[in-house]
């Protein structure tokens, strides 16, 4: 699977930010660079709609916003 | 950029109605989540961080607007987020409680900086003096 589809997955299956930070780096350390990581969860966020709501606490967007914020700024450290 | 202030501490947030950022606990609102931005101790103590980049250090802000995550980013600086608003704060106005610094890692795709504690406190107490800063985050905007 390629990492959008693992992480749409994941993500629609309820899984939270610890274990979606650990799919990252499971693709990060496979070879998929921080860009290309970041470029494919802003499309997951804009297919949503999410560009036209504030997040709430504890919804599908509140987290992925939680993990765009974080692979943004180079996290997980390899 | 016209109209970018250089160098400073920025961060993206939601406007609230009384012209200040929204309290609250997401990546778009002023607060800082157990777990993700700082992690307690079984004490629910947190400390002055080492401000490693592979650790979570506090609350997230860019030095530049530039640095800001593009999802976050208001449309008129070149984001896709039409909602936000870029904000800046002085190191000065932070107060004593709380210490910034760079932790920029390694690969990324923006240069970060780390709102953490100062010292020893209780996590309730960090989070009460980052929310104690709302009224000192001004406002960037191009125009």
């Amino acid at each position: 699977m390629t990492f959008k589809n693992d992480f749409l997955t994941a993500l629609r299956a309820g899984k939270g930010y610890h274990a979606l930070m650990e799919l990252v780096r499971h693709h990060r350390v496979q070879g998929l660079s921080v860009d290309a990581a970041y470029q494919a969860l802003h499309e997951i966020w804009l297919e949503h709609g999410f560009d036209n709501e504030v997040a709430e606490e504890g919804t599908l967007q509140d987290t992925l916003e939680a993990v765009m914020e974080k692979v943004w700024y180079g996290q997980p450290v390899l | 950029m016209e109209g970018d202030p250089g160098e400073g501490i920025y961060r993206v947030m939601i406007e609230d109605r009384d012209g200040m950022p929204r309290l609250g606990l997401t990546a778009l609102k002023l607060g800082v989540r157990t777990g993700v931005d700082i992690v307690p101790d079984q004490k629910g103590m947190v400390y002055r961080p080492a401000f490693r980049p592979d650790e979570p250090n506090g609350l997230s802000c860019s030095p530049t607007i530039q640095d800001l995550p593009a999802f976050a980013l208001p449309v008129e600086w070149g984001g896709s987020n039409p909602k936000t608003v870029v904000w800046r704060i002085e190191v000065s106005d932070l107060g004593a409680e709380l210490a910034a610094q760079e932790d920029t890692p390694p690969q990324r795709k923006g240069r970060h900086i780390s709102v953490g504690p100062s010292g020893p406190m209780l996590f309730d107490d960090y989070l009460r003096a980052v929310q104690a800063t709302r009224s000192r985050w001004k406002k960037v905007t191009r125009s």
